[in-house]
């Protein structure tokens, strides 16, 4: 099933490129939620299915009654999460595990993101940047492991949003390439399981170590934001530090514990694509 | 060239391979001074020589350190700073910087034995990152008008500012310093030894590279900091107890003459800054290699505990005296050649830097003939392993030996 459903997606993805219209844009947005109920029905993610559907849906109907550009764009922004308008994620990403975190986190925004750049603002980057802000600030106070995730999944989006502005291509690589690498990555938080824990290379992606992914996000948005005058994304980088004290609290506890029961990633496959990260910078 | 250092990867895991392959590089390199290249670029003296000195330091913990993950996590470091100081683009060079962070974090946090190491490893991951990242800010509106990975063109002082601020807090400049006093009092041996001798050069290396934007902007502004991280340093050692917070602080001191040295910007303070590096590396991996020693032997790092050394081993007595002797800058070593050239210079500039410079002076030779002193007189016994001590013999022949340098000069 999830292979059809990443067909699927793709081909959403594709009518959504194709297209200008904003009831094909709502059938997309419609579809998108049937495949996240799909998906965790099989884990009996119900509150969550329930607290998604309650939320799009209403969105929804919101976008097809405001048919002025500004307002739609915003909402579409809340649609997919993107900070500083993210605070309903935590609502539904409290009871998906495994997979359905994982798609939830990556590609249950790759229509939304087309359709965004279709009706996109150009002044919209002060609001993605004081997102940015806002998520450092929020990653700071969080010190649970699953939501510590989420929410940097939440910034590594708003820096591939910022980057989708100003350099198409670039970006749908960057998001291909962080998608294949959230799927090694993303940790199976299991219901059952009374340790939800971290491994070593989710840790080091995660506190931006040159050559991974969230390094490569930020490198690559960073180098076309700042085609565009802006103090504030200065400003933003003094105060990146914030993160890396939140995520330092994973290495802290990855150095002085001793797990064995965590290794259930796809280490192996991991080892051999780290590597070739670094032909991406090449 | 470089297949002996990528063959050193091979051999990650058998210590004394990756020391041969890369001593073979480091051979090669000497050879092979031009500014071709396509990934490595081997274009200054000074970088090649600070390879070497890296190598020095590896070999030494090759043949004293017993863990074998602490080992490879060495060799990581070094495969990760020689490839630091050879980049071919400043994008290559900041990486390598920020990568150079987690193999130091993962001795400190793994390998420590109290609990203030998470204290300690937050202190180094808050200035790291708080001063890393506006380093990109500078590098993307450059609009690349390096030269390889120098930044040679004229920009203002507050961008000058922020794109040293990730160099000056591995140097550690006064004020920016706080996190090597507690990441050294926590670190592993091995760690202390690579902190101090190469993560340090870090910092230095890469202020080279930036400083022909400097330009004598406002660079009485940095020799004041210098001026400060000196003195204030110096006055930090004379009340330390603990002989390895003590031997960090005299880093601190030393850096921050480095830098008083690589403001002048001018040739022979270049020289002497590039020496004063190699005396700095060999010194300072020995005071905290043999605090270590003293440590595996005793069970405390107490300065007052650090007594009866000539009575124990003769040997350790006098490499003991010998080190420190060269951390206070006395004739022959390095460090009083490299010394001597930057006092001529600050002489040169302005008479009235003797003044600042004799203080340090005098403070400097005090705690560490204080510390001299205090170690060799007694009467007690400490069983010390003469073979672990006589380790050291090759960084100290470095550090004393100036005759092959001038051949470069």
């Amino acid at each position: 099933m999830i292979v059809f459903i990443s067909l699927f997606t793709l081909f959403l993805t594709l009518l959504s490129i194709l297209t200008n219209n904003v009831i094909v844009w709502w059938s997309i947005f419609l579809l998108m939620t049937v495949v996240f109920i799909l998906l965790n029905k099989s884990s009996k993610s119900y509150t969550s299915i329930f607290n998604y559907f309650v939320i799009q849906e209403s969105l929804g109907l919101l976008f097809l009654l405001c048919s002025g550009g500004l307002l739609q764009f915003f909402i579409i922004l809340l649609k997919i999460g993107v900070a500083p308008l993210h605070f309903w994620i935590f609502n539904v990403t409290n009871n998906i595990f495994n997979y359905g975190l994982m798609w939830f986190l990556t590609f249950q925004k790759l229509p939304f993101l087309t359709i965004l750049l279709q009706i996109f603002w150009l002044s919209s980057v002060y609001i993605l940047l004081f997102g940015l802000l806002i998520c450092y600030v929020q990653i700071f106070v969080m010190k649970s492991y699953k939501n510590l995730l989420i929410i940097s999944s939440t910034e590594s989006f708003n820096w591939i949003v910022l980057g989708v502005f100003f350099s198409m291509f670039n970006t749908f690589y960057l998001f291909i390439y962080y998608f294949v690498l959230m799927v090694l990555l993303i940790s199976k938080f299991s219901k059952t399981s009374g340790y939800n824990f971290i491994n070593w290379e989710t840790t080091l992606v995660f506190l931006n170590i040159p050559f991974s992914v969230s390094f490569f996000v930020k490198i690559f948005s960073l180098s076309e934001i700042f085609k565009y005058d802006s103090f504030f994304t200065l400003f933003l980088l003094f105060t990146m530090f914030l993160s890396v004290l939140a995520f330092s609290f994973w290495l802290i506890n990855l150095s002085m514990k001793n797990n064995e029961e965590t290794s259930n990633n796809n280490k192996m496959n991991y080892f051999i694509i780290f590597p070739l990260m670094v032909i991406s910078i090449i | 060239m470089l297949e002996f250092l990528f063959i050193s990867l091979l051999w990650l895991f058998k210590p004394i391979y990756f020391l041969l392959f890369t001593v073979m590089f480091s051979f090669l390199i000497f050879n092979n001074f031009s500014w071709g290249g396509l990934f490595l670029v081997l274009d200054s003296y000074s970088f090649i020589l600070l390879i070497v000195m890296s190598l020095f330091i590896l070999g030494i913990i090759v043949i004293s350190e017993k863990n074998n993950n602490l080992l490879i996590l060495s060799e990581i470091l070094v495969f990760i700073c020689i490839i630091f100081f050879i980049p071919s683009n400043m994008m290559m060079l900041y990486m390598f910087f920020e990568l150079s962070m987690f193999p130091i974090l993962v001795m400190i946090l793994g390998y420590g034995s109290q609990i203030e190491k998470i204290n300690s490893s937050y202190y180094l991951m808050f200035y790291a990152a708080f001063c890393s990242f506006p380093f990109l800010f500078v590098y993307f509106k450059s609009n690349f008008l390096l030269v390889f990975t120098y930044y040679n063109f004229v920009i203002s002082w507050e961008m000058f500012f922020i794109l040293s601020l990730s160099f000056m807090m591995k140097f550690p400049i006064y004020f920016l310093h706080l996190w090597l006093p507690k990441a050294h009092v926590e670190a592993p041996t091995t760690a202390s030894m690579l902190l101090a001798g190469l993560l340090l050069k870090l910092g230095t290396a890469g202020f080279l590279r930036i400083l022909g934007s400097l330009s004598f902007v406002h660079n009485n502004v940095w020799i004041l900091i210098a001026f400060l991280g000196m003195i204030l340093g110096s006055f930090c050692c004379v009340f330390q107890s603990d002989s390895k917070a003590l031997a960090a602080y005299s880093s601190v001191t030393h850096m921050s003459f480095l830098l008083l040295s690589l403001v002048f910007i001018t040739m022979s303070s270049k020289i002497s800054s590039v020496m004063l590096m190699l005396a700095h590396g060999y010194t300072s991996t020995l005071m905290f290699y043999l605090i270590g020693e003293f440590y595996h032997t005793s069970g405390s790092r107490m300065i007052y505990f650090m007594s009866s050394f000539f009575s124990s081993s003769m040997i350790m007595g006098i490499l003991f005296s010998v080190v420190f002797l060269s951390n206070s800058g006395v004739p022959p070593s390095l460090s009083f050649l490299s010394e001597f050239l930057v006092i001529s210079n600050s002489m040169l500039i302005s008479k009235s830097m003797f003044v600042m410079i004799f203080i340090y002076f005098v403070v400097s030779f005090y705690y560490s003939l204080f510390l001299i002193t205090s170690s060799l007189m007694g009467k007690g016994y400490h069983n010390f392993n003469t073979w672990n001590v006589g380790f050291s013999a090759p960084l100290v022949l470095m550090m004393y030996n100036v005759f092959w340098l001038s051949v470069f000069y």
